[in-house]
Parts: C-alpha cells; structure tokens; sequence
C-alpha cells in the first residue's frame, strides 16, 4: 500500500520517558556525527574533507538531498509501505540515508561539477579550474564554495516553498508530476537567487574582475562591502527565521490565518522580517562585543564577517530551535500558547548562548578547526549543517530510533491510502 | 473562534511583532542606544619614544617558489588546516626552485638609528630551507654580522614554516643569539628549537639554541629601542599556527612605520591598533613587511574592500613583498598606492614590489 504523508500520520512515543529518551536520541545522533566527522571532514582524520569548502559542499548538498526527500517528494517514488513502515527503523533509515547521499553526489558530482561546471560556468568544477591554471587551492576553495551556495539557496527556497506556499502544486497533485513539479519551481527560483545573490561574488573572485560575465555586487552601497557574505547572512537568518517559527513558535502567528489569500505573502515577508530582526540583532551584539567592524580589515573586525557572521548565528539558534522541538517535542506544552511560547524562547535563546560559547571554546579540539571566532577557515556551519541533516534525518527516516517508536504501525498495513488530515505539512 | 477573530488577532500579531522587531533591530541601533552600548574605542596614547631612521634590507622574501607545487603540496595533505609539521613538502625536482628544492624562506634585516646616532641590528625571521638562507646570508654577509655580534636580537615573528624553520641557518654562524618569540608557539616548534628533526616536511636543526630565549604574550606592547616598541597580536594564521609580533617604529618628524613578518592580523587592523594605541599613530610613514592578502594569489572580495580603504590611512611609503601578493600589489598601485618597488634580483621574480637583496631606507 502506498503512504503518502508518512510523518504526518505515523504517532511516535518515547521509549523510556521524554528526557531520557531524547537524551539518548541526542547522543546517539551526536555519535553518528562524531563518526562521519572523524572519517570524512577532520582535518586530523582520513578523508580530510575540511577545507573546509570541499567538504562543506558535500554537506550542504547532504543536508539539501534530506528536506526535498521529505517536504518537497514527500518520500515519493518509494512510497510504498515496505519502505516506508515495513523495515526496522534502522535498516529503512540507513536505506534513506544512502538514497540522500547518492542524490548528494549525483547533483554536486554530475550536475554542478561535470554538466555545468565542465561545459557552461568555469567556476563550479574544480578540474576546470585547474585547467584553467588556478592553483590547487583557489580551483578547490572557489568551486565548492559556488556549490555549497547553490546548496544554501535551494535549502531556503525549500521551507518558503513548502510551509508558506503550501508545496504547490504537489499538495494537490500527490503524484510524481506534482512533486517533481513543485521541485522543479524550487530549483528555478534557487537558480535566480544564486545568479542574483552570489553569482556578482564569483564574479569579482577572480583575477582581473569578470565583468563581462557578472555584474558588480550591487550591494556595496548598502553593506558596505564587496562582499556576498551580506547577503549569505541574511538569507541564513532568513532560513533560521523560517524554521523557529515553524518548531519553536508552531507555526505561529501564520497559522491563524491559515486559508486567507493572503496568507502565503504574509508568511513570507513575516519570516524575512523576523530573519531580518536576527539578523540586525545578532550583527548589534557583535558591535557591543568587539565594536564597530572597520571596511578593508580583517577577522573579527571585518565588515563583511560579522554579517556572515550574523547569519552563522541565526543558525546556532535553529540548531538549539531543532534539538528542542524534535528530540525534546517542544517542552512545555502544557500551559497556554504564551506561557509555552515564553519558555521556550527562553530555552532556546539560553541554549543558543551556551552552544555559542561551547563551540568556539573546543571547537579546535573537537573538530580539527582553526582556534578563534573568525578565520579564512573557521565555516562553523559545516559542522552544525550536518547535525541538522543527521537530526532530520534521525526523525523523517529513522522514525526517532531508538529513543522513541512508532504506535501506530498496523494501520499502515491494509488500508489503501492514507494522506494527512490537516492541510498543514507536517515537519516533526 | 470565528475566523474573523482570529484574523483581527494576527494582525494584531503581527503589529505588535512589528514594532517589537523594530526597537530590537532598528531601535537598538539608532544613535541613541549605540552610543550606550557599543564601546567606544579606547583611545590610549602609549609613547614608544621616537628614532632618527630605520634602514630595512630583504634578505629573502621568496617564502617558496612556485605556488602552484606549494598549493598541491597542501592540498596532499588535506588542505589549509592541516598542521604545517604534518604536511611533506617537494623539496627535490622543483624547476623553479633552489637546487630542486621548493622552499625558500622570509628573512630582513632591520637597521635602527637613534637619535644619539648609534645604530642597533636587528633580524627579523630566519625563512625556511637552510640551504637557501645560508646562502643568502653569506650574500648579504649575515654571516659575518652573526659572528661579529653586530645583530643584537633575532625576532621571530611567528613560527610558520617560511618564517621560523630555517633557524639552523642562522644558528649555524651564531648558535648564542638572544631570541625573541611570541608566547604561543607550537609544541613541534620548541622542539626545533632544542634540535629537533621532523622527517616528514622534512625539517630538522642540528644546532641546538643555546642563547637567551625572550617570550612575548599576546595582545602586549613590548618597549624594545627608544622608538621601537614589540606588539603582539592574538590572531590565527593558519596551519596550526596562532599569534604574531609585529615592529612599530616612530620615527622623528615623519611618523610611524609598521614591520611585519605576514601581518596575518590584516593591515587595517594593525594600522586601526596602532592609531588607537600608540602616540602618533595616526600619522603612518611606512609600511614593511608581508601583508598577508593574497599569498597564493588567491582572491576574496574582502580583499578588494582593503584595496579600496587602504587609501585613506594615507600611508607614504608602503614596501610590501612576500604573502601580499602580486595581485593585491597590482590592484594596489592601480589605485594610486604608493608602493615601493624593487629590483626583481636574486630569485624574485618581478619588480612590482621590495624583493631579495632590495633595501629601503625609512
Ligand atoms: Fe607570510
Ligand atoms: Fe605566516
């Protein structure tokens, strides 16, 4: 039988309680890390895929293949209930996860590296580069990091598209036309937000300026600086905006006016405005902290770091935002929305705080960075974007193994077709 | 509840978010509370005293030769994070190189002249493969001002490998020279220090240190000369390595000069510091020293945002060489920077900026 909204209608139930359970959920998440990280992205470790934009490229794009496997395809074409309910939740997840990963190599490797990296746009394939004759650094750090942003737009447009747009058309259409459809519209307006966003970044990259073939950045005026990390730190608390919303907030105030026609427009400039409440806050905290960024400097005081920088923290505070809404199911919930939202606010930001503070003490340590807040080298979303990827991961594939468990499985089992109930998608 | 209601309540909602939103970004940041809130730069006037010139020679500059065999070198061994005393370098059948051998290495020599009119030597790094740097200090007759005593301090930098490993050729010809290093060196570094080998680079020093060991903590000024002061900076430089000192000089009637080994803090920072901090900076005189912008001529719009500022701290007189970088250089002098050219002899390989065996007189 086929299962068209598998997390929205399977019921899940912790184990051993909701702390303990989320706990050790947590942990075994953070060991899964841990592995990945000591055998692919370690600087000290085998593959030392940190460095850090090649193996950041890789997970983004991990990161990229998990939401649209779950929001845009809703598991689509493997819908079917063997692979959905009928496998152990570790062995259905692992399957997933390597279903994700080889739609991660397909789009970075064959897509962005040989089709248009070998045959339309230089910059996005490493061995055009160094055919090119730029060096081994430049040819690597340069073309994955235009895959890695090509990577960051698609994973905003994903939750605009799927939470404010209602994933349309696939929401009406449950079929592999209305899934590949609403895919497609992603992946086109993900293009023009690159070409519009980052593409005058590339441009000025090179040695002379390629102003033939991309525009100067026509954001220096505003942010005073040349570079694209004004507009990567916007669209990052942008994404974390559109995400704490969602799990920390319910989906709240959006939710109220939910069938108004207006809503889609609401939903999207209320998420940009609150990312731009982010985003302004977290670059006036850095001010206080280390004054005022001066144009032309380098490290903590450069302006176009602290807007990254902005942007890196927003993230910070999705990842706590995350953890506290899919393995700790948003506690509390038992008093009134303000109450319960008040409480939250203050675990996440507080959490926020404490991870912030965590990282950049051990961060060098633990994951074979470079000491310090900012260095050419220190992407601290390489590491926090695949424990995003491994947390969604764990809840949308692995059905929260071995935390929690699924109540509901016989249902699954003669039914021809269940569907949500709500016209909510569901994200936990 | 009818949907009235609860569209009467959203857009209460979100008004109510709305100015919330504004007084925490907008608000926050108008005039009003910034000046509250964001700190003020201390202004400190340190008075480092003041000198009557500086006489500066490159002695090598040319930290490596080709950068396109220097950067597959890193890239073999697992990129720019890679600890620098776990990466194997080419040192044989390198075209470009010195007998095969990719590494060179940075080293000046400095000359102070006080306002009595005596003059103190002082070395400013020791660059990297022995076999180059003994040559270029027999040149440039290093050797001879080691033996003699006439060099009163070795002042490292920091310990990268182009700057900090070719100690044994300095050692070589003076094995007792006082010593000065920031306070945050490597593990590996003292032990090359105290003669340690490293196969895999491969370094080694086969001259223990013997002499008076000066260690610098970060974030200090350190009077050295009357008009010239050590300053320390905690900052990443890469490859395992953190923190560098840097020279500032006053210099009598023309203003302060910057002496840097790779400037990893960036230049604006350090010229920012320097006006902040010390008596006079804000009249910059000179600028010597790698700067740290485009090594590999590698490129950042960050970089263009230097390019573009650098003007307005109206330095007179700016020698760079080094990990600045021919593009930043070229962009540099584009903009009307008055950078100071050399001669492209002794393995540099062009003029555009101060390169071995080139002098400059502050
Ligand atoms: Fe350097
Ligand atoms: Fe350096």
């Amino acid at each position: 039988m086929k299962i068209l909204d598998w997390v929205s209608v399977r019921k899940l139930e912790s184990r051993w309680g909701l702390f303990p359970s989320g706990i050790l959920n947590v942990a075994v998440m953070l060991t899964v890390f841990m592995i990945l990280w000591r055998v692919f992205m370690d600087p000290r470790g085998m593959m030392r895929m940190y460095t850090p934009m090649y193996g950041y490229a890789y997970v983004q794009w991990f990161l990229v293949a998990v939401l649209i496997a779950w929001l845009v395809m809703r598991l689509w074409p493997l819908q079917n209930s063997s692979l959905v309910s009928g496998l152990h939740p570790a062995l259905k997840g692992a399957i997933w996860f390597c279903l994700c990963a080889l739609f991660m190599l397909f789009m970075v490797n064959v897509v962005l590296k040989m089709m248009i990296g070998g045959m339309s746009i230089p910059y996005f394939s490493e061995d055009t580069l160094l055919s090119l004759k730029q060096n081994a650094f430049n040819a690597r750090e340069y073309s994955h990091q235009a895959i890695t942003m090509v990577g960051g737009m698609t994973a905003l447009i994903i939750p605009i598209w799927v939470l404010h747009l209602k994933n349309w058309p696939a929401r009406e259409i449950q079929r592999g036309s209305g899934y590949l459809t609403s895919l497609m519209l992603i992946f086109f307006l993900a293009t023009v937000g690159f070409l519009l966003l980052y593409h005058p970044h590339l441009g000025i990259l090179f040695y002379p300026w390629q102003v033939y073939a991309a525009s100067m950045p026509w954001w220096e005026g505003l942010a005073n600086t040349l570079s694209s990390n004004f507009c990567l730190g916007l669209m990052m608390s942008w994404t974390a905006a559109l995400w704490i919303i969602q799990v920390t907030y319910e989906g709240y105030p959006f939710k109220l006016i939910d069938n108004h026609p207006l809503r889609p427009l609401a939903g999207i400039l209320g998420t940009l405005l609150f990312g731009l409440i982010l985003f302004s806050g977290f670059h006036f905290l850095q001010e206080m902290a280390w004054g005022a960024p001066v144009r032309g400097a380098k490290l903590v005081a450069a302006v176009d770091w602290r807007y990254l920088h902005s942007g890196e923290t927003s993230l910070f505070m999705l990842l706590i935002s995350l953890i506290w809404g899919f393995y700790f199911k948003n506690w509390p919930r038992q008093y009134s929305v303000e109450v319960n939202f008040l409480i939250r606010t203050v675990i996440v930001g507080v959490g926020t705080f404490l991870f912030y503070i965590f990282y950049y003490k051990f961060n060098a340590g633990i994951l074979g960075q470079q000491p310090g807040y900012s260095n050419p080298l220190q992407f601290p979303l390489a590491a926090t974007s695949l424990i995003v990827a491994l947390l969604l991961a764990h809840s949308w594939f692995f059905d929260m193994w071995p935390g929690e468990k699924v109540t509901n499985l016989q249902e699954f089992v003669a039914e021809p077709e269940v569907t949500s109930p709500a016209g909510e998608p569901a994200t936990r | 509840m009818t949907s009235n209601i609860t569209r009467g309540n959203f857009l209460k909602g979100m008004a109510v978010g709305t100015v919330a939103g504004f007084f925490a970004s907008q608000g926050i940041s108008s005039t009003i509370f910034r000046s509250y809130l964001v700190p003020e730069k201390k202004r400190k006037s340190i008075d480092i005293g003041e000198l009557k010139g500086i006489t500066i020679k490159t002695i090598s500059e040319t930290s490596w030769f080709d950068n396109y065999v220097q950067q597959n070198d890193f890239k073999k061994a697992g990129g720019s994070l890679v600890s620098q005393y776990d990466v194997a370098f080419s040192t044989k059948g390198v075209a470009a190189g010195y007998q095969g051998n990719n590494a060179g290495g940075y080293s000046s020599l400095i000359e102070f002249e006080f306002m009595d009119g005596s003059k103190k030597k002082l070395l400013l790094d020791t660059g990297w493969n022995v076999d180059w740097m003994t040559r270029r200090y027999q040149e440039e007759g290093i050797d001879k001002m080691l033996r003699n005593n006439e060099i009163d301090v070795l002042f490292i930098s920091h310990d990268h490998y182009d700057h900090y490993w070719g100690i044994e050729a300095a050692f070589k010809f003076k094995p007792d020279i006082t010593m000065m290093i920031p306070n945050s060196f490597m593990e590996n570094s003292y032990k090359l220090l105290s003669g340690g080998n490293f196969p895999k680079p491969p370094i080694k020093n086969a001259i223990p240190f013997k002499g008076k060991l000066i260690k610098h903590d970060l974030k200090k000024i350190y009077p050295l000369y009357p008009g010239v002061a050590a300053v320390t900076f905690a900052c990443p430089c890469g490859r395992g390595v953190w923190g560098e000192q840097v020279l500032v000089c006053n210099v009598a009637g023309k203003g302060v000069a910057t002496i840097t080994g790779c400037c990893h803090m960036g230049l604006i920072t350090l010229l920012e510091y320097i006006k902040n901090n010390i008596k006079g900076g804000d009249k910059v005189y000179g600028v010597y020293g790698g700067l740290h912008i485009s090594p590999y001529d590698d490129w950042n719009p960050q970089n263009d945002d230097l390019v573009r500022t650098i003007r307005n701290y109206k330095v007179e007189r700016l020698a760079c060489n080094h990990c600045t970088g021919y593009i930043t250089v070229e962009k540099m002098i584009a903009t009307g920077v008055p950078v100071v050219k050399g001669t492209a002899r002794n393995k540099t390989k062009r003029d555009i900026y101060l390169g071995n065996g080139d002098t400059m007189v502050l």
